[in-house]
């Protein structure tokens, strides 16, 4: 991968810590560093309470952010923006979210579902043009053009899913933010669903910041790929590298944990086991790596030589 | 050793009314449970997965008709063979008499499966005390027991906690020791794992698995992930709007599917050497089951569809022993047909793994 | 030669795939009523509010109308013919609502009929009978029912349209703003209603609007509570969050996005409360500071009325049963309208 095109998404040190109390506060994201670069799908894997959903919402600025730099387009957006700025962010950058019921307004039709972001920031011209603008957008995401009248409640959730996905589109964005965007969808509908977004990819060279806790799909869909864990980047790299080479045992945990679908393997496998109170790991303790390639692990020297001269190969199936 | 067999559901029709119109959810359902196997129920979206299951365990809401079928469920009762069809009993009978004690089921959700105000130690209690009157002492010790069961490090202290004060995947072994703790025959979970993260879902398949080893209970599995049913089942149902279209042993289902939805559901799920363009899908959605329909429900989206199936849904086809599909494909009178070339790869793929992995 | 068959049926054509033509795109959807249309059937299923329904718009019909009809003016006191019992031009043949009453006097009962007794009686028809300076019965009841509904509406309209607005702010800042809205709230409200009615009033000095304000006052506090509660509950909906990733500005997404989800919610509180603010005009025209004479509101009427309960019981049966109708009707419509729009009625 060339390291020196210009980084369309640059985010440092990101930290996201939530006051509970006087003396208490949830970190979320603990100082979290990657980049993204024009076209290009970026994987955010984690668990719950990994913080990738934080990250992905103080990126796109729905929180103040703590502390850290988030640079688009090569504009500062991590604190106060100016208009123009702030103009900049809420259209060339857009979400996805996750719950295709709750993510759209059951009271509003699809035309103006659709339309929000050309009447938020006037770019709708006449109502013909808007009109126009919209359909030709409900086609391109797979649905009939007669449906722009229709309201939310009257389709199913791929459906609902891919009218988010015509609301994103239409403001034309540079990079799409999708939280967890297929994780509440039929299997079935996912493949779709993963399909639309490359085909739409391919044709507008869209950067996607892919959120979600669905191994296989994310591997699939993804150039790149971080692993986040306790709101710390533990591993990150190319798709490649962190499949076929997971040097933190807790990549290793994750990726042996996803179910093979081969059931003579798959019934005599165990997951490997991994937990970090009892680990003897500090992940603040340890920086980024480098292990070959664009390949990082967060660690100490110490811990990143054990972990390089184990092999626990075996017990993750799949990898060549 | 022949297989006990302990539930039997024939030919079973539930109907729903909604304000949608009337909703045929399930509509002629054959399922066989024998002893110490465990079931898979696959199925999306309006498939009648879910529904079937209420029905077995008699908790389908108010406004479900169960328009025909049997349900025939085999145990103990007082050391004698007793045969009984659960849709005969009222649901109080079956509060009475089966909930819990021979049949017990676990849900998606462990947080709303708990109830926020009692300690999780009462919650494990309260079935033993209201099903065989165990003193209280005696339960105790049981909880404590089961709690160890399931895994849960430092059992006395947990029978204190409340549920809030415990993880997603703690709350699931609770939920599990409840289950088993009147010892049940029959276990059914449904989707128990699709809220939790993956790496503590790895953990419960496995619990589920240990403790059917031990305990030799029969377990019906509900879930919509195939990497899940390869892991825990014996025989797998796959359902496409509430009938049956494929049933089979595990392996034959991922080795020899013979239905183009079981197909598209192996093919959905991305693998090393899917093709990087274009994942294969099932077009369109699942079906609406508010309206009724000709044919197959499925030949809309079937890409394998023939002309007969507008006209009349194929009934099960035998294949072997074991296996059956719904599928005009597989009639004498059906065309030359291949699998899909990607799925062909991949069950190469498979064997594949098998030789080099499987022999450890 | 072959046969010709009528229907060709040939087997063999069933069993070949249909092709490429099977997967068309289209993608169905599922026909659905309005929401509008949707809650109306639903309220529909429910009896106690069909008969709500009916008779708040036979009341509100007859409101309108019946001064009309009656050929008497709401005020007009007619010279000899006080306290005059009902007389109901069909019924009277029946034996009843002939202007026949039974007075009980101290040497006994005793039947008494006006209408034979005064001038020109045959012609005359009261069909509520008279109160005791001869005005008319029907006409003052549903002239005082317009009043009533008049008061009650107003008050309920400007209570949603404050309300609402102040626990939408209130809600959807959050904070330190919604801990000062809501403290302050929490003031106000701690102040017993009617007292502070009693006193705006006589301060104001009665009169139409006077009332109804005082009536607005205390009522908007509840609406506030539920818009407040409403806007809690949606305001981090993922729409919502959709709506702000927009960049849409905070008004707009109070106004476009979050009020037309709670709306309905406002409107069950409106209905409950207008049998509230009805009672409330009640209440204060029976204490003596509600609509000045000669103006007729149902209260009022119960009011003068009630004086009369031993003699002439019939005077103060009108507005009684139109006032307890009104207020079952709109506590079953409404009753009726929160049943349809709970959304935890799980259908399959």
């Amino acid at each position: 991968m060339e390291q020196n095109r210009e980084a369309l998404l640059e985010v440092k040190g990101l930290k996201q810590y939530f006051k509970i109390s006087r003396k208490f506060s949830v970190k979320a994201v603990d100082g979290v560093s990657f980049k993204i670069y024009p076209g290009e799908t970026y994987g955010l894997v984690g668990e719950s309470g990994s913080g990738k959903s934080t990250i992905g919402r103080s990126v796109i600025r729905l929180h103040e952010i703590t502390d850290g730099e988030i640079t688009f387009k090569e504009k500062d957006v991590s604190g106060k923006m100016d208009k123009e700025t702030q103009k900049m962010l809420r259209t060339k950058m857009q979400m996805i979210f996750q719950d295709p019921m709750a993510s759209l307004n059951p009271r509003k039709n699809v035309m103006d579902i659709i339309a929000q972001g050309l009447d938020i920031h006037g770019e709708a011209g006449s109502s013909s043009e808007r009109s126009e603008r919209v359909l030709q957008i409900l086609e391109r995401v797979g649905l009939s053009r007669e449906f722009a009248g229709r309201f939310p409640s009257q389709f199913s959730g791929g459906q609902r899913q891919r009218i988010g996905i015509a609301r994103a589109l239409i403001m034309n964005p540079d990079l799409i933010i999708a939280d967890e965007a297929i994780s509440a969808l039929d299997v079935s509908i996912q493949a779709q669903i993963v399909n639309l977004m490359k085909e739409i990819q391919e044709e507008t060279n869209v950067a996607y910041l892919f959120i979600a806790h669905d191994l296989s799909m994310v591997r699939y869909i993804s150039d790149r790929i971080g692993v986040l864990h306790l709101g710390h980047m533990i591993e990150t790299g190319t798709t490649e590298e962190i499949f076929s080479n997971p040097v933190h045992p807790y990549t290793q945990s994750l990726l042996s944990a996803i179910p093979y679908p081969n059931p003579m393997i798959e019934k005599k496998r165990t997951a490997l086991s991994y937990d970090y109170a009892t680990s003897g790991l500090d992940y603040s303790e340890g920086s980024l790596q480098n292990v070959g390639g664009t390949h990082e692990v967060l660690g100490t020297e110490e811990e990143i030589a054990n972990w390089l001269s184990e092999n626990r190969m075996e017990d993750i199936v799949g990898i060549k | 050793m022949t297989k006990e067999k302990i539930l039997e559901v024939r030919d079973l029709a539930i109907t729903f009314k909604t304000s949608a119109g009337s909703v045929r959810a399930v509509r002629g359902v054959d399922l066989d449970l024998f002893k110490g196997e465990t079931l898979a129920i696959v199925g999306e979206s309006g498939s009648g997965k879910s529904v079937t299951t209420k029905a077995i365990m008699g908790i389908l809401s108010n406004n479900g008709t169960i328009e025909s079928g049997t349900i025939l469920y085999t145990y103990e009762d007082k050391s004698e063979k007793v045969t009984k069809n659960l849709l005969d009993l009222s649901k109080k009978q079956m509060r009475k008499t089966i909930n819990g004690k021979h049949i017990a089921m676990i849900f998606q959700d462990p947080m709303t499966s708990l109830d926020p105000t009692m300690s999780v130690g009462n919650q494990i209690i309260e079935g033993m005390r209201t099903h065989y009157n165990t003193k209280k002492k005696e339960a105790q010790e049981k909880a404590i027991e089961l709690l160890r069961l399931v895994g849960i490090t430092d059992p006395e202290a947990r029978m204190k906690n409340y549920p809030h004060q415990l993880s997603g995947g703690m709350r699931q072994r609770i939920v599990i020791a409840i289950a088993l703790a009147c010892d049940p025959d029959v276990l059914i979970c449904d989707e128990p794992t699709t809220a939790l993260d993956v790496t503590i879902q790895a953990k419960i398949l496995e619990l589920i698995h240990d403790i059917q080893v031990k305990t030799g209970i029969s377990v019906i599995y509900i879930t919509h992930d195939l990497g899940v049913v390869a892991k825990v089942a014996d025989y797998v149902n796959v359902m496409y709007a509430g009938k049956i279209v494929e049933k089979a042993t595990v392996n034959e289902i991922f080795y020899e599917p013979k239905h183009p939805y079981t197909w598209g559901l192996l093919l959905a799920m991305p693998d090393l050497e899917t093709n990087p363009d274009k994942l294969v899908s099932i077009p369109g959605n699942p079906p609406n089951m508010a309206h009724e329909m000709e044919g197959d429900p499925f030949y809309p989206r079937n890409p394998y569809a023939l002309h007969i199936d507008k006209k009349k849904e194929p009934p099960l086809i035998k294949v072997s022993e074991t296996h059956a599909a719904a599928t005009w494909l597989l009639s004498e009178k059906g065309p030359e047909y291949s699998l899909p070339i990607e799925l062909q790869q991949r069950i190469e793929r498979m064997r594949e793994e098998d030789r080099v992995y499987g022999t450890e | 030669m072959d046969k010709t068959l009528d229907h060709p049926i040939n087997p063999i054509d069933d069993f070949t795939f249909i092709g490429a033509d099977n997967i068309s795109q289209i993608d169905e959807v599922y026909e659905e009523d309005s929401f509008w249309k949707q809650l109306v059937k639903r309220v529909m299923k429910n009896k106690g509010s069909i008969f709500g329904f009916i008779s708040i718009t036979l009341i509100i019909f007859m409101a309108l109308i019946g001064p009309m009809i009656s050929g008497y003016e709401f005020d007009e006191q007619v010279a000899g013919h006080e306290s005059m019992a009902p007389r109901i031009p069909i019924l009277e043949n029946f034996g009843i609502f002939d202007g026949t009453e039974t007075l009980k006097t101290s040497t006994g009962e005793l039947e008494v009929n006006k209408y034979e007794v005064i001038e020109g009686g045959e012609e005359v028809y009261h069909w509520f009978g008279t109160d005791v300076l001869g005005r008319d019965l029907f006409t003052r009841t549903w002239e005082g029912t317009r009043i009533s509904l008049y008061i009650a509406l107003v008050a309920v309209v400007v209570d949603v349209l404050i309300g609402m607005t102040y626990g939408m702010v209130s809600g959807y800042y959050g904070g330190r703003i919604d801990n000062i809205m809501q403290r302050s709230v929490e003031v106000l409200n701690g102040i017993p209603n009617l007292v502070v009615v009693t006193l705006l009033i006589i301060i104001l000095k009665p009169g139409l609007m006077s009332i109804t304000l005082a009536i607005a006052i205390t009522g908007w506090i509840g609406m506030s509570r539920v818009a407040r509660a409403s806007m809690l509950k949606l305001k981090e909906s993922e729409y919502v969050l959709a709506a702000r990733t927009m960049g849409a500005k905070d008004l707009t997404i109070m106004y476009k996005e979050i009020l037309p989800n709670i709306f309905s919610q406002l409107l069950i509180m409106s209905m409950f409360s207008i049998p509230n603010a009805i009672f409330t005009e009640a209440f204060l025209a029976f204490v003596g500071i509600g609509i000045p004479v000669p103006m007729a509101s149902l209260g009022s009427l119960i009011s003068e009325n009630f004086k009369s309960l031993t003699t002439h019981f019939y005077m103060i049966v009108p507005p009684v049963v139109v006032l307890a109708l009104l207020m079952l009707s709109f506590n079953l419509l409404a009753d009726g309208l929160r049943d349809a729009l709970d959304p935890t009625m799980k259908e399959v």
